[in-house]
């Protein structure tokens, strides 16, 4: 298989996935696409040094942690979370209802953007504690202190402290 | 995980929306290709550059002090599928091709402003697009040393980005001046 052929096969692959991952980064369908389709881009040039899928896949990730994490310094205060009405492709066929996605996305916009990044890497994309830190080139120290701090600030978010009530109660 | 881990995880999981199938055609030729920032640097595009740098000034001023009967200015770059033509007209100095996805990621000016971040809501990211400098007009009259730059869409829609004051013809994106 050649390399444009491979890059194309994992693309279809993993790519709804990771779009998925930079949604709840970005909190944008069109940010998302973009975010995602600008680790591809910049992975593209060692795509061949890396042979391994798995491997490949976790390239991807932290190239797109690493843009998502850049362009936020740069260009992302003041986000506001929309649904991108309008936005051609995505479906919402999630189990939850779009009130509650307004919320997590609500909820997850006001957290710091590290903490918003260990919050997907380690519960959205599933990852241990250890590869969310090679992920995000932190240490796992780090790992375990940021998903404390950003789940305490989610169950106290004005947005989502209900969901959690009634789960408890 | 402990419980309240378990229940963050399923409730993203239950949250996100599911994406469309990205164009892997699309971005695969796009990487090979190298970000529209940087392929204006190749050496044929600098060579074309410079050649533009020397010569559409020439014709600007000439157009700017003795034609204002409209805009005039010769355009730089004619291709027959060229975005910028087909929405503007012969009004075109230069175009830089792009792609949606990268021209709502453009920003200039401010660190926080983004230009266009939801253009052309029906265009996928890859689609093409293209930032065009024109002759800025008043009146109908050529504003000498006044460039005004549009975002053109596939669909050949344009929005008016910014107003350079400058001495030359611009040859860049706008977001291009600050990087």
């Amino acid at each position: 298989m050649t390399a444009t052929a491979d890059f194309e096969a994992f693309v279809r692959e993993r790519g709804a996935r990771l779009q998925q991952a930079a949604w709840l980064l970005t909190g944008s369908r069109n940010l998302a696409e973009d975010l995602v389709q600008t680790a591809l881009y910049r992975t593209w040039s060692h795509w061949n040094q890396v042979r391994d899928t798995n491997a490949r896949e976790a390239y991807v990730r932290k190239a797109m942690l690493n843009t998502y994490l850049s362009w936020r310094r740069r260009a992302w205060v003041g986000e506001a979370p929309t649904e991108d009405v309008g936005q051609q492709g995505w479906s919402t066929t999630g189990t939850e209802s779009a009130e509650v996605r307004m919320d997590v996305l609500a909820a997850l916009s006001r957290l710091p953007r590290r903490q918003r990044a260990v919050i997907t890497v380690r519960y959205f994309l599933d990852l241990s504690v250890e590869e969310t830190a090679v992920t995000l080139g932190i240490s796992v120290g780090a790992v375990k202190s940021q998903a404390h701090k950003a789940i305490t600030n989610l169950r106290q978010d004005r947005a989502l402290s209900s969901l959690f009530t009634e789960e408890i109660a | 995980m402990d419980d309240l881990e378990e229940r963050i995880s399923a409730l993203l999981h239950a949250s996100v929306p599911t994406p469309p199938k990205l164009d892997a055609a699309a971005i695969a030729a796009h990487a090979q290709a190298g970000p529209a920032s940087h392929r204006w640097r190749a050496p044929v595009g600098i060579g074309l550059a410079v050649l533009l740098l020397a010569l559409v000034p020439t014709f600007l001023v000439s157009h700017a002090r003795h034609d204002h009967s409209g805009i005039a200015a010769p355009a730089a770059s004619g291709t027959g599928d060229s975005l910028c033509h087909a929405a503007l007209g012969d009004a075109v100095l230069s175009e830089i091709t792009t792609t949606v996805g990268e021209a709502r990621a453009t920003r200039y000016g401010p660190p926080t402003y983004r230009p266009a971040p939801n253009a052309f809501p029906q265009a996928a990211s890859t689609d093409r697009a293209a930032w065009c400098w024109v002759a800025t007009t008043s009146a109908g009259r050529v504003e000498a040393g006044s460039y005004t730059c549009y975002l053109v869409g596939p669909d050949l829609s344009k929005i008016e980005i910014v107003i350079f004051e400058r001495t030359t013809v611009p040859d860049r994106a706008p977001g291009a001046y600050i990087r």
